[in-house]
């Protein structure tokens, strides 16, 4: 009996948990975008957050732009070229890595690699009662803590995006021209004919809000951290987990809409 | 409405997950004056401190500062409340990021229009009087654990607050620093007429700074006395306590 319904109760909590999740983060976010507009604005804070959230992720996303724009551009010439097609490998691949692969990997590895440490350095203050020391000094540790990472987050995204964009493009053109034999110049004329700049701008769009996502993921993980030092540690994982999952899914959305309004 | 009384619990009831910590206490501290608390570890100390400054709130009853009621108080209205109260957490919780002097100037900083050459002098003197003179430029990770509370403790009196709230302060410590560290207690009182409220274990040190002394016990204030009677007491809960006797040993 109890297995018959251990499977519905399962999902039952699931859904419950997801609720109250999205609530929290809603909540969260919008208080961080109250606090933006009514509160003091730490800029000393803020350019250390663009420092360790834009400056350090470089290489990463570079290198992640490089690759995808190198391995999706040869695998498609391999296939395009069977077709007699090679002229629209530039084409394929310039906008696969405008619109999905450049902003989806790079915010991946972004969700990784700082939405991880984020969520830890909170919760870790949490935990040591440092965030009730600020509470207790009269700061908001939302104006003091939150704002300053989600402002170097939400505007690190679309730059780090944009390189790796044109670093996977630049990439395109090596392995395809000089690399598999594709005419250079028609490469380049196929790429601006079909190409648009709403394409990069679809790009770039969704960078931003996966940077909003990353960030209140991150600070919701970690600020909700309870004691102890196993719960920084979950905050964590939770953080770059849910973090890549709702940036996945949400991802699927965007193309729909930026699609059906942008073209 | 008692002019003496500088804080007041009435009714104060918390639950915690599934322990039920505070179940109505009811508590009076006087202006100026240095009220220990005791009791066991895990039995609510430091969550009765944190309701004080609204870092929680109780589930039923009242706290007043100065006859205000904080309870319903929204994080910017508490600031008022927050900037006369200084706090010395258990563990210090100084900012991991700061080194020991940003650590102290913090709360100055913070009030803005604090000119930096004051800001300097105030904590070169807070320093000084935890004889902490010489690690400004130290990360809080590189410190001792008494090192770290005898910073936190600077920290939580360099605004010259009027209530300080010491959560375990000599905790931890070698029993010279502890008694600095009493000393120092002592002294924020008679030069600044703070009023105090110290958690401690410990009883020496409960016995030289005390006035009153309260017992939380089981979620409630026990008995709250002067310092001799409490030593003195034939209560078996509190006798046992203030002795050190464990339970196990006396029923064997
Ligand atoms: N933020 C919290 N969430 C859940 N339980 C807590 C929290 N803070 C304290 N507790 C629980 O409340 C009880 C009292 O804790 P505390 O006030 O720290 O005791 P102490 O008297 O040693 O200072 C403990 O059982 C502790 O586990
Ligand atoms: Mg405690």
């Amino acid at each position: 009996m109890r297995a018959l319904f251990f499977i519905p109760t399962a999902l039952g909590r699931g859904a419950l948990g997801l609720v109250r999740e999205l609530g929290e983060l809603t909540m969260l976010g919008m208080e961080t975008v109250r606090c933006i507009f009514t509160r003091r604005l730490r800029w000393s804070l803020m350019i250390q957050q663009f420092y360790s959230v834009g400056v350090r992720s470089l290489m990463v996303v570079l290198v992640t732009g490089l690759f995808t724009g190198a391995v999706f551009t040869a695998q498609t010439q391999f296939h395009f070229h069977r077709l007699q097609m090679d002229s629209a490998t530039g084409i394929v691949a310039t906008l696969a890595m405008c619109r999905e692969l450049g902003p989806v990997l790079s915010a991946l590895m972004i969700a990784g690699r700082v939405g991880s440490s984020m969520a830890a350095e909170l919760a870790t203050m949490k935990t040591t009662e440092q965030i009730d020391a600020l509470r207790a000094l009269a700061v908001y540790p939302i104006e003091y803590l939150i704002v300053p990472r989600f402002i170097a987050l939400t505007v690190s995204m679309p730059l780090l995006t944009g390189m790796a964009i044109g670093c996977g493009t630049i990439a395109g053109y090596l392995v395809a021209v000089p690399l598999m034999g594709v005419d250079g110049t028609y490469y380049w004329q196929h790429i601006a004919d079909n190409v648009a700049p709403q394409d990069i701008f679809v790009g770039l769009i969704k960078a931003v809000f996966f940077g909003v996502i990353i960030a209140t993921v991150a600070c919701e993980k970690g600020l909700l951290a309870e004691a102890g030092a196993e719960s920084v540690g979950r905050a964590t994982t939770d953080a770059a987990v849910y973090g890549s999952i709702i940036v996945l899914i949400s991802n699927f959305f965007f193309t729909l809409v930026l699609n059906t309004a942008l073209g | 409405m008692d002019d003496d009384i500088a804080i007041r619990y009435a009714g104060v009831q918390k639950r915690l997950g599934r322990q039920q910590v505070l179940r109505g206490v009811d508590l009076e501290i006087r202006r100026g004056e240095c009220l220990v608390v005791i009791g066991r570890s895990g039995g609510g100390k430091s969550v009765l401190l944190k309701h004080l400054i609204g870092l929680m709130k109780p589930d039923s009853g009242r706290i007043e500062v100065d006859g205000q009621d904080v309870v319903p108080l929204s994080e910017v209205e508490l600031v008022p409340i927050r900037k006369k109260i200084g706090i010395v957490f258990q563990g210090g919780a100084l900012f991991d990021s700061l080194t020991v002097e940003a650590n102290l100037a913090f709360p100055l900083r913070e009030e803005r229009g604090t000119p930096a050459a004051e800001i300097t002098d105030r904590v070169r003197e807070a320093l000084d009087a935890v004889g902490m003179l010489g690690h400004e430029k130290k990360m809080p990770g590189e410190l001792s654990g008494g090192m770290r509370k005898r910073v936190a403790f600077a920290r939580a009196i360099i605004r010259k607050p009027e209530v300080v709230l010491y959560d375990e302060p000599t905790t931890g410590l070698d029993p010279i620093m502890a008694d600095s560290i009493d000393q120092l207690i002592v002294k924020m009182r008679e030069r600044y007429g703070v009023t105090s409220i110290v958690v401690t274990h410990d009883m020496h040190s409960a016995y030289t700074i005390a006035h009153r002394i309260a017992m939380l016990h089981e979620g409630r204030i026990y008995t709250v006395d002067t310092p001799d009677h409490m030593r003195q007491s034939a209560d078996p809960i509190i006798h046992k306590f203030v002795n050190g006797i464990s339970a196990d040993v006396t029923d064997l």
